[in-house]
């Protein structure tokens, strides 16, 4: 398929924004994480919430695969690999962000095979990460051959069950791992709730649907494809189902913001007000956006390809504020009394290097689409819609 | 036939004798082999600090005598301090409360460490290994106490400048470093660099205190307790009931930070910094 202007045009800005970001992460690494705006009081900032939010987009996109196999969606079937392509880049993201934010990035990839604390719940995440890649380039490798024809009927078979088995795996040992990461943290109140890890399973799939959905806009838009890589009423299937992420992610905010609202626990007091005082604009963001989302979705009319794409955009505004915010907020609340008012802002060194990160994770996707068994296997899957 | 009755009867008479001789002296053998096993326990400490806030002056000689034995960077404190002013003139109060890593027995820091980096010693200090940290800050966001610091920039950078304070009038820091024969820095205490640490800790991974485990093995009191003018600071082993901490945890009714967490917290407090506003501690 020929690049046309508005592909150059992208791809070019997206290679501007990634050699930004390569030169941001040099001057990281030479002067040190003093570059960034974080602090004794406030260790974690943008990058970790940044990868929060690409494992959660990882373990989302692995929706469809189930639901082609387990539910028997072949309407769906048009997305299989690109959704596979989503989830392995998504969680290359997340482990560039924490190459990004550890101090020594080299030493990082010694864990778990030489460096380990199995009570840690970084150790048991990065096991799951380095498990859960292997599934998905497995899933990958068997589905390309079974679009290709060259795959035996046992190929096929575990095929079929690597994408059912995927979902349960991503949500609840990888993305539920990653909830565990801040939930098991007591000296955080904000963080130390079993609700959290439930939210987190909740908002990947919200986020990891939204994805798939501007991808496949994107296909139709940017790559000016005849037909649309899925039906009107595929879409709509998908928006039905984006509503009910939707929902429950605002079920659990709600549920949220009630408890941290009646606390009298003051650590708790002081990230309401946190929240609402020095956040009030994130804060506000992350339930517009939710909830004018989740309108647009419900209605018919707002399934449609236009209304679902700004919906998306919505609600991956909405849960990386929320990221945000979760990751920023318990820690600026002070740990001892007497302690100054903590503050942070992300630098533009961490907004140059997420972004960068961002923009080359694009770019691999568009790159990947032209690999060769990539693209003959897309080719197999638009047979479906242009037999 | 005599003989060999005369030798079945020596046999059995010998055999008696060492089993009676076995019985007696078992008793004298279990008491021997749990006198050795309580002298191997007796050997592990269960090292402590106490600070008495009625002693202490806020002087900070602790935060700088510290930071001199440990070569601490700047803007990084071990030993730190709270301070809160409170009132309105004249009706002001002050408190000060110094603190420092509280080698908690139940550590967070150590159980989320994904490489081990923070391990516990056998004398119960929470000890970091520089050669495993790999800088991801786990730690920082588990400790309750805000104690650990992470270099996020060279240490000691201004000591590496070239550059004169004034040209032409003043040596720059890196020459008068040189000139005195220091390692990065003119004060610096190779006394620090061993015993499971570095003297100067590398850019990218945390530091934070060690109860001065360099010290504490040559039989010495950490930094902080010599420095400390008003013997504000007791250090002890906790497993010694003759010790001076175990007699004022005895004395006094001490109080812990955040005891509340179950991170049992090895640094005690005990009495107040203000006059006047003892809790029920005596």
């Amino acid at each position: 398929m020929m690049i046309n202007l508005k592909q150059k045009i992208l791809y070019g800005f997206l290679f501007i924004i990634v050699m930004i970001g390569i030169y941001s992460f040099y001057l990281q690494t030479t002067e040190g994480h003093m570059v960034t705006g974080i602090s004794k009081e406030v260790p974690w900032g943008m990058y970790i919430a940044a990868f929060a939010f690409c494992v959660g987009a990882s373990a989302g996109a692995t929706l469809i695969g189930f639901l082609i196999h387990a539910f028997g969606r072949n309407d769906y079937k048009t997305l299989g690999v690109r959704s596979i392509i989503i989830g392995i880049l998504s969680l290359t993201a997340a482990i560039f962000f924490i190459i990004a934010d550890v101090g020594v990035p080299l030493r990082m990839f010694k864990v778990p095979w030489v460096l380990s604390n199995p009570d840690s719940m970084f150790f048991i995440s990065s096991t799951s990460y380095y498990l859960f890649m292997i599934l998905l380039f497995v899933e990958l490798f068997y589905l390309i051959k079974v679009l290709r024809n060259k795959a035996s009927k046992k190929e096929k078979q575990i095929s079929k069950w690597l994408a059912i088995l995927a979902v349960p795996y991503a949500l609840l040992v990888v993305h539920m791992v990653t909830g565990f990461i801040f939930g098991v943290i007591k000296t955080r109140e904000y963080w130390n709730t079993s609700l959290l890890p439930m939210h987190f399973i909740i908002a990947a799939l919200a986020t990891g649907t939204s994805i798939i959905i501007l991808a496949t806009i994107y296909s139709s838009k940017i790559e000016k494809r005849v037909k649309p890589l899925i039906s009107d009423n595929t879409l709509n299937h998908l928006g039905l189902l984006l509503a009910v992420f939707i929902g429950i992610t605002l079920l659990f905010d709600v549920s949220d913001v009630i408890v941290m609202k009646y606390t009298d626990k003051p650590d708790g007091v002081e990230a309401w007000k946190i929240l609402t005082e020095q956040h009030t604009l994130l804060f506000m963001i992350n339930w517009i956006f939710l909830v004018g989302a989740l309108l647009i979705v419900s209605f018919k009319k707002g399934r449609t390809t236009n209304w679902m794409g700004l919906a998306s955009l919505m609600v991956i505004t909405a849960v990386a504020v929320y990221r945000y915010n979760l990751v920023i907020v318990p820690q600026k609340v002070a740990l001892l009394p007497g302690l100054d008012k903590i503050q942070y802002f992300p630098t533009f060194i961490e907004i140059s290097v997420t972004a960068g990160i961002i923009a080359l994770i694009a770019l691999l996707y568009f790159i990947s689409l032209k690999i060769k068994p990539i693209k003959q296997a897309l080719d197999e899957e638009l047979k479906e819609i242009n037999p | 036939m005599d003989n060999k009755k005369t030798d079945r009867r020596n046999f059995l008479s010998k055999l008696g004798a060492a089993f009676v001789t076995g019985a007696a002296l078992s008793p004298i053998a279990s008491n021997a082999s749990e006198l050795l096993s309580n002298n191997i326990e007796e050997k592990k400490k269960k090292w402590s600090m106490i600070i008495d806030l009625q002693n202490c002056t806020g002087c900070g000689a602790c935060t700088i005598a510290c930071k001199n034995e440990n070569n601490v960077p700047d803007g990084i404190f071990w030993a730190n301090k709270i301070s809160k002013t409170e009132g309105t003139f004249p009706n002001v109060r002050y408190d000060y409360m110094p603190t420092l890593c509280n080698h908690c027995d139940k550590a967070p820091c150590v159980k989320v460490c994904p490489t081990s980096a923070m391990h516990k010693t056998e004398g119960g200090i929470t000890m970091h290994n520089p050669d495993k940290c790999i800088g991801c800050r786990y730690c920082m966001t588990a400790c309750p106490y805000n104690v650990i610091s992470f270099n996020d920039r060279k240490a000691h950078s201004r000591w590496r400048s070239e550059k004169a304070v004034i040209e032409d009038g003043t040596a720059s820091p890196a020459e008068l470093n040189e000139k005195v024969g220091g390692k990065v820095i003119p004060y610096y205490n190779p006394d620090r660099d061993g015993n499971g640490y570095a003297g100067i800790r590398p850019m990218g991974i945390v530091e934070k205190c060690t109860l001065c485990n360099h010290l504490i093995n040559k039989g010495e009191e950490p930094r902080c307790v010599q420095s400390c003018p008003s013997k504000a600071r007791i250090f002890g082993d906790l497993n010694d009931p003759d010790s001076n901490v175990n007699y004022l945890l005895g004395k006094y009714k001490p109080h812990r930070l955040k005891e509340e967490l179950g991170t049992e917290p090895k640094v005690y407090y005990i009495r107040s910094f203000n006059p006047g506003s003892y809790p029920d501690d005596i």
